[in-house]
């Protein structure tokens, strides 16, 4: 009788032991993928960033000078417009479905969204033009400023 | 003993393929990490460099201030004209050009851009 | 003796699927403790990453500023949350330090800014960046 009973509770012990092994490996392997999908969103807010802001600091810096800033309205906010120097043509840089795009046109052309090219994504947009030519710009709560020393056709 | 016998032929496959996909997790995501700090190092070079060359062209500014206004030398490389005074600064791989209108013993920025150089790449024959 | 025998070999019979089971548990063990070493590191330096990429985004920010002529008191520090939104110090996760030191010349003033970004807690330094703004004196553009 108490052989039968061993061997139960020995196939029990078995069971759970096996059950709990399987468990620990699901529990690891969703560790695993959580922590992968962590450290990909953070390098995409990373990247986002940087292509963001940093992206029309250095456009500013490249458009020769503050004569060449100017903001106007884009189709879901401002838009921040950089002019090539001594030409007609300029960059255009707005907010359009949930992304940052950049448009390259003639500076009398009307904004085309469907002309622009995706930077990134993005949710909000704001930019200012202070008197002194600081151009500030908010994108998802990240604040940067972009200046370039006078100069340029208005 | 049979009766006894702990197979682990099964969960031994098992683990051996989940432990397999979670080091592979864990490898992409210090390769991913990894690079992210990359990108970030690098940004910061290139934003001291960008900097090294507005900070020379600031510094041009003063000295080519002093000049019109007859409190110093004409500052190093620079360009006159009869109405301009022109520079070129070059850090690293960015180059600062300023443009200034002589404007009644002062000055007037006309131009002032920051690109980045580029160098043609001319190992290919594609001529 | 019977009785000795068939304990010996019920002995034997444990030890003998117990054996491989704890060497499965232990080499199990090992793996994990292996693997979330390696998930350690990567979250260590993708906070690196973080942490470097805020404090160059800021610094980067203030020296614009500085470039237009709004330039801080020496010394004065400007406090940040994590997403980099301004913010009092209680609050701080990164804040940037300026010292400013101005050579006045006979036609205008050079000051000079070193700015650098630390992280609030344990005041490390994350990134510095110096930067020039020449300011003419009054009464030219």
């Amino acid at each position: 009788m108490t052989e039968p009973k061993k061997r139960n509770s020995t196939s029990l012990m078995l069971l759970l032991l096996y059950a709990l092994l399987i468990a620990s490996l699901l529990v690891l392997t969703l560790a695993g993928a959580r922590l992968y999908s962590d450290t990909m969103d953070a390098r995409d807010a990373h990247a986002k960033q940087r292509s963001a802001l940093s992206y029309i600091q250095s456009q500013t810096a490249a458009c020769g000078g503050k004569g060449n800033i100017r903001l106007i309205d884009g189709p879901e906010g401002p838009a921040v417009c950089l002019r090539e120097p001594e030409s007609d043509f300029e960059t255009r840089i707005y907010l359009y479905e949930n992304a940052l795009r950049t448009e390259f046109s003639r500076v009398t052309a009307e904004i085309d969204p469907n002309n622009a090219e995706k930077l990134c994504d993005l949710k909000t947009f704001k930019a200012e033009l202070s008197e002194s030519g600081l151009l500030t710009i908010t994108a998802d709560g990240m604040t940067a400023g972009a200046y370039c020393d006078g100069g340029g056709a208005a | 003993m049979s009766r006894n016998r702990f197979r682990i032929g099964s969960i031994a496959v098992l683990f051996a393929v989940v432990v397999l996909c979670v080091a592979i997790f864990g490898v992409l995501t210090v390769s991913s990490a990894v690079s992210d700090r990359r990108a970030a190092e690098r940004y910061g070079e290139h934003v001291e460099v960008l900097y090294a060359c507005e900070n020379a062209g600031q510094d041009w500014l003063s000295e080519a201030d002093a000049y019109l206004k007859g409190a110093g030398d004409l500052p190093e490389n620079t360009e006159e004209t009869e109405t301009t005074l022109k520079t070129e600064i070059t850090r690293g791989n960015m180059q600062l050009e300023i443009c200034l209108n002589k404007i009644n013993g002062s000055y007037e920025i006309a131009k002032w851009r920051c690109t980045a150089r580029w160098q043609p790449d001319d190992s290919l024959n594609l001529g | 003796m019977i009785d000795y025998e068939e304990k010996r070999s019920e002995t034997r019979h444990r030890m003998g699927f117990m054996t491989p089971l704890l060497v499965f548990v232990l080499a199990f063990v090992a793996c994990c403790g292996v693997i979330a070493c390696v998930f350690l590191r990567a979250a260590v330096i993708s906070d690196e990453a973080a942490r470097e990429s805020a404090g160059i985004a800021l610094c980067r920010s203030a020296a614009e500023e500085f470039r237009a002529g709004e330039i801080p008191e020496n010394g004065e520090k400007a406090y940040f949350t994590k997403d980099m939104a301004s913010c009092a110090e209680a609050d701080a996760y990164y804040y940037i330090e300026t010292e400013v030191t101005a050579a006045e010349t006979e036609t205008g003033a050079l000051y000079a800014g070193k700015i650098t970004a630390y992280t609030a807690g344990q005041d490390k330094e994350i990134y510095a960046l110096n930067v020039r703004c020449y300011q003419p004196k009054e009464g030219t553009p």
